[in-house]
């Protein structure tokens, strides 16, 4: 009876911390639909002092060894999806077609699972046509606006705009989020 | 056996819900204090650190490829400090954070009330009669920001754009004209 008691008390110990270690891993990854903010395919975690920030949002930056950049400053935003919602991937060439973001500063990146940009452009370096800009993502060199895959399948697309002294509101992103279209695959 | 099959499955659920909430509240901020350990290790505390390749600096660096950045794990249990900072003609902002990696307090160029300032930090005990005096003192003008930081210890992260290498020579301009120690 006692040996019996015993090895129920480690097994549910056992148990629970395993679900807790894992519940507590679903809810602090980059993608969890839960807690991040989706504007369609793409997504943003509420960042430090953000009145929607929540302990999971904190965690995520800091389980990655991150300090989160207040959310007066910049808005991130991340997608690793085409428009069709397939996987972007090295063998395909993609279309990021936009309005010119109307905040001080903005950068468009490709980063690799370990967070490290593999290509960038920011507003200086692009080329705009009526207030429009289209940016390619390919592994081969493309006419026009360019982010290079670099040989490797991107993690994700990484949007961030800086704001200056005040958040830009949902409305203002949603109008200036990119849509990325698949144009082919080899 | 039903009870007892009842009671250890909500022992089971309440020990997930402890390391869930254990996990999400204390493991982060481990991960969080162990860098500032080894920056502290390698760079000193109340001192800046430029987040070059391969530093400690660098690993609380979250977008290096568009940002420059240099950071100062400070401990004010000494007394105050000052972080003394130029602000560069470009995107640029300081951030200070507590120990648990909230932020304290956060100022860019455009808030800048002027292109060098000082920022003195305080700890969670100040003596206010100590702040006035300071303020009244000729080491502050206008350009000083007083900072009661409600802990004693924490990190001030200076970031400025870096995407390419005349924003990288600017942001390191600033930052070589920054400095971080006691007030």
């Amino acid at each position: 009876m006692a040996a019996g008691s015993t090895i129920r008390f480690a097994s549910s110990l056992l148990i629970g911390a395993a679900l807790g270690v894992a519940s507590a891993h679903y809810m602090a990854q980059q993608s969890n639909p839960l807690v991040n903010e989706r504007h369609g395919r793409w997504y943003a975690w509420p960042t430090s002092g953000d009145p929607r920030s929540s302990p999971y949002s904190q965690a995520r930056f800091l389980l990655d060894g991150h300090l989160p950049e207040h959310f007066t400053e910049v808005t991130t935003l991340y997608r690793s999806h085409d428009d069709d919602g397939g996987r972007l991937s090295q063998s395909c060439v993609y279309l990021v077609s936009m309005k010119r973001p109307e905040v001080r500063r903005w950068t468009l990146s490709l980063v690799n699972d370990n967070g490290a940009a593999t290509s960038l452009v920011t507003q200086d370096d692009v080329i705009s046509v009526a207030g429009n800009v289209d940016v390619h993502l390919a592994d081969v060199p493309q006419p026009g606006n360019w982010l290079d895959f670099g040989g490797e399948d991107p993690g994700r697309l990484v949007l961030r705009l800086y704001d200056g002294d005040e958040r830009a509101s949902p409305a203002d992103i949603d109008a200036s989020l990119p849509r990325v279209m698949r144009e082919r695959c080899s | 056996m039903n009870s007892s099959r009842t009671f250890w499955l909500i022992f089971g659920l309440l020990t997930a819900i402890a390391v869930h909430l254990a996990y999400i509240l204390f493991i982060p901020q481990s991960r969080l204090n162990d860098r500032i350990v080894a920056l502290t290790a390698e760079a000193g505390s109340n001192r800046l650190a430029m987040a070059a390749d391969d530093t400690a600096a660098a690993a609380l660096a979250s977008h290096r490829g568009e940002l420059a950045y240099a950071v100062c794990a400070f401990d004010l249990s000494g007394g105050p400090l000052e972080i003394k900072a130029r602000v560069p003609d470009q995107y640029w902002s300081i951030e200070v954070y507590g120990p648990r990696g909230n932020t304290i307090y956060t100022l860019n160029d455009m808030q800048a009330p002027r292109r060098q300032l000082s920022i003195f930090l305080h700890d969670e005990n100040p003596d206010p009669q100590a702040i006035v005096e300071a303020a009244k003192s000729g080491n502050r003008g206008l350009n000083a920001i007083t900072v009661l930081t409600g802990a004693t210890t924490g990190i001030a992260v200076l970031r400025s754009a870096g995407a390419n290498p005349l924003e990288r020579r600017r942001a390191l301009d600033a930052f070589n004209a920054s400095s971080c120690g006691p007030a």
